[in-house]
């Protein structure tokens, strides 16, 4: 049997830690004095601009670009920014080669994240004969979703709000929810609030999809970025 | 005979790394304890949902050690809790014996031997026993496996080494591979010197994150130390024991790392309370209702009370496993603390306690346990051979109070001049 010996374990150690120091830097490239800043971990320094990515499954030209643009003209809080994509007119002809992907994605500018409704957005796309298949929230550091659920008419509804969430948990394991750090019912405010993981990007069309799932449609839909705190300054638990 | 001489050998030589390797850990435990505090925040799970009273964490001028009269209170329980374990600690014997001599003996039969097994066990001296034996091989088995199972839930979970720290999106992937590499390394139990090596050196890494991380993730280091003083050729062993040597800076680390943990919680307030914010099921523990007193749930300071005193239970646990106090009984409660947490309070998001419990349970079922208090005992026992009550009272009276006085108030004063609120 032989043993490893104290140099070869400092050795060991050192090589390992360096190792690790040195993807972190390779993949995060920054000032030596900035590694040593403190930061939450996983965390961007600060806040970003917060963007809203929609991932459409169509979205194939100008055309289908134009509905999009036109559809969320009414929501003031928000700007569809350009994207190239094949005019109309040439995806119109006969002779138009078949793309290997039909969908795309838009990015929304955010002027006022306060006031943007999710469900707005998703009703007024959805009213333009198009749908996103995810709407990603990035840019703030860490962030708070709150659904209205105007139907939560007892204890019973909450509870089972409660219990249908739950699965968020299991569909983690396989690439779901990822960004979800966890949930809260409040049944008198009849809202649903969906804590996200620090520096995530939040899939609201995901918690949507669960709602409609466990039987609830959400009135309303925003994404809170102030102290959890804040919102109920003189409460106590 | 061969094999014997051969276990012999190797023993010898295992207590001879596990004491070289000592020196290392010590310097970085040293290196850990004099930390600048120039980092100040690790991962927080949650902002808090309600603003603390910071005034009661700050300096209260005009009060005894200018502490809020609630936090000196609970203070006061734990040193005099910290004290009656280290004056029952030295009187353990003849306490035991008389118990044994007098009310087991008259009882007899099994009840005696469950009785003297019973003593044994409190006292930290080795027990007998098939099932004892047994229990003690399986936690040794599921000590050096559980930190295999933890790292691949936390690569999957994108997080390094603990859930609650999320890996960068720009690295993730080479870190998650790297654990499950090292995960593949424990639960073949391959090249466990290096599995000691790469803990440590993650441990290190962590340091980047702030000396916060860092001191979190303390109790990682626990396993390390075995993994370090395993040979080489681990793979083909059945390691079920761990020796003495072993044991003890296993025991030292294990304390050291919830002691700190516990200074950190007192220090970092709102993280602990943002917890409990999150699982309010918490607030209700019986061990810290005991140290605040169990106060009413509309009592203005019940949040802040409950922050101090499930801190200082932590530093005194921490404290009386490293040195060797009753660590049976304090790794015991701490189980079943940590058990709670994982099944009753947090649930599934708590499931890499599994690695804490089993480094518990293996102090816990160890019949190798030593106590860094032996020098003073010894003194003690010399008094009492000599038939010196007076002497021996003052040994232990003096042991107990300036160890509970110590421990607890110069640094809980010390923090009291640091503005937390921010953090």
């Amino acid at each position: 049997m032989t043993f490893a010996s104290t140099k070869t374990l400092v050795v060991l150690t050192i090589l390992w830690a360096i190792a690790l120091f040195g993807i972190d830097y390779a993949k995060n490239p920054k000032a030596a004095e900035s590694m040593w800043t403190s930061k939450h971990m996983g965390e961007s320094a600060k806040d970003g601009k917060p963007i809203i990515k929609l991932s459409m499954n169509h979205l194939c030209c100008t055309g289908c670009l134009s509905d999009v643009t036109k559809a969320l003209e009414k929501l003031s809080s928000v700007k569809v920014m350009p994207k190239e994509l094949p005019s109309q007119e040439s995806t119109d002809m006969e002779s138009v080669e078949k793309p290997k992907d039909y969908g795309a994605e838009v990015d929304l500018e955010v002027t006022d994240l306060k006031t943007v409704d999710f469900m707005a957005i998703d009703r007024a796309l959805r009213d333009s004969g198009l749908v996103a298949d995810r709407m990603e929230l990035s840019g703030p550091r860490h962030f708070r979703l709150n659904a209205e659920l105007h139907h939560m008419c007892c204890g019973l509804c909450a509870t089972g709000v409660r219990e249908g969430l739950e699965i968020t948990k299991g569909l983690k394991a396989q690439g779901h929810f990822k960004w979800l750090d966890s949930f809260v019912v409040d049944k008198p405010k009849k809202l649903v609030t969906a804590h996200a993981r620090y520096d995530a990007s939040a899939d609201v069309s995901e918690l949507i999809n669960a709602l409609n799932h466990i039987g609830f449609q959400p009135t309303s839909l925003f994404a809170v970025v102030d102290a959890e705190g804040a919102a109920t300054p003189n409460s106590a638990p | 005979m061969t094999r014997e001489i051969l276990t012999g050998a190797r023993d010898a030589w295992r207590a001879r790394a596990a004491a070289r390797l000592s020196v290392p850990l010590t310097f970085l435990l040293i290196l850990l304890a004099s930390g600048v505090a120039l980092a100040h925040e690790r991962f927080v799970k949650h902002n808090l949902r309600y603003p603390l009273h910071y005034e009661f964490f700050g300096r209260w001028p005009g009060k005894p050690l200018g502490l809020h009269p609630d936090m000196l209170m609970i203070a006061l329980r734990v040193a005099g809790i910290l004290g009656a374990f280290f004056a029952i600690w030295f009187l353990r014997h003849t306490l035991t014996e008389r118990i044994e001599r007098t009310a087991l003996r008259r009882v007899g039969g099994a009840i005696q031997a469950w009785g003297h097994k019973l003593a044994c066990f409190l006292t930290d001296r080795p027990v007998r026993g098939k099932l004892f034996h047994a229990l003690g091989e399986w936690a040794v088995i599921l000590f050096l496996r559980s930190p295999g199972l933890v790292l691949m839930y936390s690569a999957t979970n994108d997080s390094l080494v603990m859930p609650s720290y999320p890996l960068d999106p720009a690295s993730a992937s080479i870190f998650k591979f790297a654990q499950v590499g090292l995960a593949i390394l424990i639960l073949t139990q391959t090249w466990l010197p290096l599995c000691g090596a790469m803990i440590v050196g993650t441990w290190l890494y962590l340091f980047r994150w702030g000396w916060m991380v860092a001191v979190d993730a303390v109790p990682v280091l626990t396993v390390a130390v075995v993994y370090c003083t395993s040979p080489w050729q681990s793979h083909k062993l059945a390691i079920t024991k761990i020796n003495a040597d072993q044991m003890r800076i296993l025991r030292l680390v294990l304390g050291f790392g919830f002691f700190a943990l516990g200074w950190l919680k007192v220090f970092n307030h709102n993280l602990v309370a943002g917890v409990a914010d999150n699982a309010p099921s918490v607030l209700n523990d019986p061990m810290v209702a005991m140290l605040t007193g169990n106060p009413a749930p509309t009592y203005i300071f019940r949040r802040e009370t409950w922050v101090i005193a499930f801190g200082l239970a932590e530093v005194m646990s921490g404290f009386l496993v490293m040195i060797g106090v009753f660590s049976r009984v304090w790794t015991s409660i701490m189980a079943f603390m940590f058990t709670k947490l994982m099944l009753v309070d947090f649930g599934w998001d708590e499931i890499p306690h599994i690695y804490p419990i089993a480094a518990m349970l293996v102090v816990i079922f160890s019949n190798r346990l030593t106590s860094e208090v032996d020098p003073i005992e010894k003194m003690d026992l010399e008094a009492w051979r000599a038939g010196k009550p007076l002497k021996r009272f003052m040994i232990i009276g003096a042991t107990a109070t300036v160890s509970a006085v110590l421990i607890i108030f110069p640094l809980l004063y010390l923090i009291s001049f640091f503005d937390r609120s921010g953090m």
